[in-house]
């Protein structure tokens, strides 16, 4: 059961917002801040024919979060330009992920998408060169505290965020989608065979893999608490790319293919449960029977994940939902991390969070 | 119906339920709390502000609320919070005002993007506004004060909103924040306003907020064409005088008191290029804000040439 939640209930038919009363729209707009979502939002209001019907008030808040985001992608598009400069000129090949591939090629699903940072992957055999090339070349590792820095040396699928000394811009530098050690390690060699070139020269990952990347990075590798933008990204990628022939087809043996059905399992099922994704039935039934977890595990994970999903709000703050979120917490780390290391380090975090915790 | 028009009692059910919508400026922000010394404070600087009716979508909703306290024999402490955010660490729940105002300001300058922000001053005389911009410490709340005293309408003491479609510039004519000297030599200038709390240990050092004139926050739909760009910098020994500033130089000292000149792009270099067409720029270094107002006034008294961009507008 889905839970009862506006924003979605938005998302899902966007023109609900033709009877919304005052408290209704505060309640939306207030939420869709949170989640970064107001420009999406808007657009989808956009796209639905409901804009000319909106509040003046709300078409104002619109317009400017629609800077705002555009300026985003602006940023982005200049920090891709750059790169190249920098990596693809001097022979590193490099492929964009999340939001830098899909404003670099186009989809429709950047419209209104912000984004903090820009996301490439590199050879994982190439990882120390491009660092080093990297930082001779403007970019600059943040200050980390050492037992942070060893955590992203050993644990972690990508270096610590660089960010470029002049422009303040942080660049993740991903080898592979998941973190080495974790449960499932799909390899990354298929991701460069199946690449496809951008306009721009640069490349991203195939149709195909680039739903599986957000499916992993939301339910294998993310904490999924507050990450409503990543279902929607995986909702819209779907309704985009799904209209190319053979994306459905390909996408279920695709994720057995590099052992990441389950992840694309739970992305399959929440988006089409909470956003509405027109997955096939064919296609969700498949997913099911190779990536299905066993039914104690989804009864928990239902009302868990309904209830982490949602904007991060005070009004929605309950002991529940602190529940869902820290067993959602500990799940991703014990996805990501063998028992033992995971006990100390989520003991260590503990520790400083306690000792760090304001009177 | 003000804020002043409500009672006590009627303010604490607004303010804890489902919040009082208050019209400032071109926004709307709906702030809900449940702190008495807080709705005190709050109530009393902003006694001439409209309350909306209740069909009025508001632009920020705003709750200031107190934080749980792990440590009872600590201080309490507050949050703040606009629509899911919280943009700073719990703070005193005493200095809950100036923690607003800040926050306040943290609303304006995250999400306003429809407006060309700089930090900024700003008042009004015959339809022209004087855009005072600079870093905090530049004298310009000093300055905003002293131009008060001589008959200039409040449009802001932080914010220069621009249009950037029209050009005009937007008023929103919150309290005063003045820190240090400064306090008395507001209360000296302008004896008829009335002062708020003075707050000795903010992050700022010591702080009080002056009520905006009543006529200010009544004309606070009214916008202004820019008339002058004055960046003042006040210093004990500095000889007071206006320097007039070449546009291009002008254009870049007013840019890097812009909040949102690169989210705005291609936009803001049109918006700020025809705002610095339209307004003089003068530097002012000042050691007493009397003579530097005394100054900036003479620039109203010259009249307006006709042919000047600002009549085309």
């Amino acid at each position: 059961m889905p839970p009862d939640n506006l924003l979605l209930r938005v998302f899902v038919d966007p023109r609900l917002v033709g009877g919304l009363g005052v408290e209704d729209w505060e309640s939306l707009l207030a939420q869709a801040r949170t989640a970064n979502l107001t420009a999406r939002l808007s657009y989808r209001i956009e796209d639905a024919g409901a804009f000319a019907a909106l509040p003046a008030r709300v078409r104002t808040q619109f317009a400017a979060a629609r800077v705002a985001a555009e300026s985003d992608r602006r940023a982005l598009e200049w920090e891709v330009n750059r790169l190249h400069r920098v990596l693809t000129q001097a022979g590193y090949p490099m492929l964009l992920l999340k939001g830098a591939a899909y404003a670099m090629a186009g989809l429709p699903m950047a419209r209104g998408r912000t984004s903090a940072d820009t996301d490439i992957m590199v050879p994982g055999d190439r990882l120390d060169r491009v660092e080093k090339h990297l930082l001779a070349h403007g970019w600059e590792l943040d200050e980390l505290e050492p037992y942070d820095a060893h955590y992203y040396r050993r644990w972690s699928h990508e270096l610590p965020p660089l960010r470029h000394r002049d422009r303040g811009s942080t660049l993740d530098v991903h080898h592979t989608i998941l973190p080495p050690r974790s449960r499932l390690r799909p390899d990354p060699s298929a991701f460069w065979r199946a690449a496809v070139p951008l306009r721009d020269g640069s490349l991203a990952l195939c149709p195909t893999h680039m739903a599986l990347h957000v499916a992993v990075h939301l339910f294998q590798d993310g904490e999924i608490a507050g990450a409503l933008g990543d279902l929607i990204d995986f909702d819209e990628l779907c309704r985009h790319l799904g209209r190319q022939p053979g994306f459905w087809e390909q996408l279920v043996p695709a994720a057995v293919g590099l052992g990441l059905v389950r992840p694309l399992y739970y992305a399959l099922r929440y988006a089409s449960m909470l956003l509405g994704t027109p997955v096939p039935e064919a296609v969700m039934a498949d997913a099911a029977r190779a990536g299905q977890p066993p039914a104690p595990v989804r009864a928990a994970m239902d009302p868990m994940v309904g209830s982490a999903l949602v904007p991060d709000l005070p009004e929605f703050s309950s002991p529940w939902r602190r529940v869902a979120c820290l067993c959602l917490y500990i799940r991703s780390h014990w996805l990501r991390m063998p028992p033992l290391p995971l006990a100390l380090h989520l003991m260590r975090k503990a520790w400083l969070r306690y000792f760090a915790a304001p009177s | 119906v003000k804020i002043g028009d409500l009672t006590s009692d009627q303010l604490h059910k607004q303010f804890d339920g489902a919040g009082l919508r208050i019209r400032i400026g071109p926004f709307i922000f709906n702030l809900s709390t449940q702190i008495r010394d807080f709705i005190a404070e709050f109530s009393f600087l902003y006694a001439d502000f409209p309350i909306c009716d209740a069909s009025e979508i508001s632009d920020f909703r705003v709750r200031v609320a107190s934080a749980r306290r792990w440590r009872p024999w600590h201080e309490v402490r507050a949050e703040f919070w606009a629509d899911g955010a919280s943009p700073f660490e719990t703070f005193p729940r005493r200095l809950a005002t100036p923690f607003v105002e800040w926050g306040f300001n943290w609303c304006t300058y995250h999400y306003a993007h429809q407006f060309l922000m700089f930090h900024s001053a700003v008042v009004e005389k015959a339809g022209r506004a004087a855009i005072l911009a600079g870093p905090p410490g530049s004298g310009k709340s000093t300055l905003c004060a002293a131009l008060l005293a001589r008959g200039w309408r409040l449009l802001s003491d932080e914010f220069a909103l621009v249009d950037p479609v029209h050009g005009w510039v937007l008023p929103i004519p919150r309290p005063l924040a003045l820190k240090g000297v400064s306090i008395g030599l507001a209360e000296r200038f302008l004896p008829h306003l009335q002062m708020g709390r003075v707050f000795a240990d903010t992050r700022k050092g010591m702080l009080a907020h002056l009520r905006p004139p009543t006529e200010a926050v009544e004309r606070q739909s009214e916008p202004a064409r820019p008339g002058w760009v004055v960046f003042p910098t006040h210093t004990e020994d500095a000889a007071t005088k206006l320097v007039p500033l070449r546009k291009p130089v002008g254009f870049l000292r007013l840019e890097e008191n812009c909040f949102n000149y690169r989210t705005l792009g291609r936009a803001a270099f049109d918006a700020l290029s025809q705002l610095i067409d339209t307004a003089a720029c003068y530097e002012l270094p000042f050691a007493q804000a009397v003579a530097a107002a005394e100054l900036v006034d003479g620039l109203a008294e010259i009249p307006l040439v006709a042919g000047l961009p600002l009549d085309a507008a």
